[in-house]
């Protein structure tokens, strides 16, 4: 069978490079909000200045130390940690087939929170020391890090285990997922309840979201894990395009569903898994870049991969600068700023999509 | 010239068999329609053809080549399917059809694939609606571009759920209407299941009539008598000819 006598529309070529422009407007924005970023704070550097220290031009050793050393580490841990958040929301919502899908819907997120809670109860991992910074530490970041990235591990091999009892159908992941975070919020209430108020103190310090917690070595690791899992996710765009159609269809289309929703599923949960072990529970933007997304360039991966990716970077790190700034010199951690701004977008967002 | 040849397709679920060794042959330029009662297996019949289920035993040759013996690829650029369950999302009638490109895309969308497309929305009349989301469209404009999306997959056979279901009068028959023409003009193959008897005689060539997972009757139009129909159905009818095409009328407990 072969249709001849086709063009090609002059609507859907335009169609394409606006979403096109969205992407590279998007990746300049990404730019732009990264120098001021970098220049804000209690030390103020223009941008010219920034441009210049970045290119390798010294201007001052103070401006080279707080560049380099502060503001462009936690500026990039921003940017990358919103990119593999919102790019892991977008392919949990694809696999899922559900606009809820995000590691907070799975219980990612409540087994690291517990893995947390575990090593400063169980491993007496969390002390009390006076800094400028605050008053409760974790004398052990790394290991605390190591067993919150274990236990998020453990829930998603549990969901997946289970769910390919299942035929590795999404109700089942979620469901599953759902009953594991109300698991391991039960179980880190009963850590809390005995815990003394250092313990206590250094478990909810934990769980506060904060990207000024990575160096160079920890944004490393987390910008190697999300750049080779959105290469992934990039090669799979047509498999999540099809799965959004239906499971039926996509495997009318030569689509192996249960084996690209596994595996989707272990990789998304892995970014999510390393990124929040590293800098703590960050809310709210798995689940709105996508849909803010959604909105204005539609549900093709194509593009929404992409675009979500771009869209995550931007929204934590102009929260982050916002959390750095508006207390100041007081400096909140993101993760109060991102649920703040997250809540009354997605309501919009969900008024807007009813009309 | 066959097309298509079912030999001995067995399937069973959770222990349960579903079909029991069905055959059945259909050539090119033939629509099929698989009828029967709820329940009779017609779905899985149609699924174990292009192996979404895997059938537990039998083949399904597509001019002596087994199926089973495909990837899932090879097998996406055999059979165009069309599900019962129609899902929307926010992509455009054009994207939702380019999808059925997918079998073929390796990185990138070639003009290829785009060509063909627009070829297939101007022969489903949907130029109009062609960057429209599909969340946006009615029941029979989304069973279109089910259909479209089937037909760039560029089939040898066209599989339908009950394509008709859910829609009104007009556009059951500008579906059908579409799906034969295609078939007799492109000289591939069509089975479909369907609900509606008088439909499926007017548009199709050869009847299978399945019932508990085994065939009660497989034939041209000849087949087709009021003792089959009671068999499958259990109701009693009677057929009347219309222009060569027939026409059953259910009859109540008084015969009339």
């Amino acid at each position: 069978m072969h249709f001849s006598g086709g063009q090609i529309p002059v609507e859907y070529s335009r169609h394409i490079k606006v979403r096109v422009a969205f992407l590279l407007s998007s990746l300049f924005f990404v730019g732009l909000v990264l120098i001021f970023s970098i220049g804000m704070g209690p030390v103020l550097i223009s941008p010219l200045e920034v441009l210049k220290t970045l290119s390798g031009e010294s201007i001052s050793r103070q401006f080279d130390m707080i560049i380099w050393n502060i503001r462009l580490p936690q500026a990039l841990t921003a940017v990358v940690a919103g990119m593999g958040l919102a790019v892991a929301g977008a392919v949990m919502q694809a696999i899922l087939r559900n606009p809820l899908g995000s590691p907070f819907t799975l219980g990612i997120s409540h087994a690291a929170a517990f893995g947390a809670a575990f090593s400063v109860m169980i491993l007496d991992l969390g002390t009390m020391t006076s800094s400028n910074v605050g008053a409760v530490s974790l004398n052990s970041p790394y290991l605390t890090t190591a067993i919150a990235f274990a236990f998020s591990l453990i829930a998603t091999c549990i969901i997946i285990a289970i769910s390919r009892l299942r035929m590795a159908r999404p109700e089942t992941m979620i469901l599953t997922g759902v009953a594991l975070g109300s698991l391991f919020t039960a179980g880190t209430m009963f850590l809390q309840y005995f815990a003394d108020d250092i313990q206590l103190a250094a478990m909810v310090f934990w769980t506060f979201g904060d990207v000024a917690r990575a160096s160079w070595i920890e944004l490393l690791l987390i910008a190697v894990v999300v750049s080779g899992a959105s290469v992934w996710f990039f090669l799979n765009r047509w498999n999540f395009n099809a799965i959004e159609a239906g499971d039926e269809t996509a495997k009318g289309l030569g689509v192996k569903v249960e084996q690209v929703r596994i595996i989707g599923m272990l990789i998304a949960s892995l970014v999510t898994a390393v990124i929040i072990s590293f800098l703590g529970i960050i809310g709210f933007v798995g689940l709105v870049c996508p849909h803010v997304c959604r909105r204005l360039i539609g549900d093709d991966y194509r593009f929404l991969l992409p675009g979500s990716c771009l869209v995550g970077g931007i929204l934590l790190l102009a929260a982050d600068t916002a959390a750095r700034l508006m207390l100041a010199p007081n400096v909140l951690p993101v993760s109060i700023l991102t649920a703040f701004m997250g809540a009354p977008v997605f309501i919009w967002l969900i008024i807007r999509s009813n009309r | 010239m066959i097309n298509v040849n079912v030999n001995g397709v067995s399937f069973a679920y959770n222990g349960c068999s579903v079909l029991e060794k069905i055959s059945f042959h259909v050539n090119r330029g033939e629509l099929l329609a698989i009828l029967g009662p709820n329940g009779a297996g017609k779905t899985t019949l149609l699924k174990c053809m292009n192996s979404i289920h895997r059938p537990d035993g039998g083949t399904v040759l597509v001019e002596e080549r087994n199926v089973f013996a495909m990837s899932q690829n090879e097998i996406a650029r055999l059979f165009g399917y069309v599900p019962q369950r129609l899902e929307t999302a926010r992509l455009t009638v054009f994207d939702s059809i380019l999808l059925g490109r997918k079998p073929y895309i390796r990185w990138r969308v070639r003009e290829k694939d785009i060509r063909m497309v627009d070829a297939v929305i101007r022969r489903l009349s949907l130029e109009h609606l062609s960057l429209r989301h599909i969340d946006r469209l009615s029941g029979g404009e989304l069973q279109k571009v089910s259909i479209g999306r089937a037909l760039v997959q560029e089939p040898e056979i066209l599989l339908l759920d009950e394509p008709t279901s859910n829609l009104d009068l007009k556009n059951q028959l500008e579906i059908m209407n579409t799906v034969k023409d295609v078939v007799k003009s492109h000289q591939v193959s069509a089975v479909m299941t369907m609900h509606d008897l008088n439909t499926a005689m007017r548009y199709a060539d050869k009847f299978l009539f399945l019932k508990n997972g085994e065939i009660i009757s497989c034939g041209g139009c000849e087949s087709i008598n009021p003792e089959v129909i009671e068999e499958v159905y259990g109701v009693d009818v009677e057929i009347e000819y219309r222009n060569g095409h027939p026409v059953i009328h259910p009859l109540d407990d008084t015969g009339q």
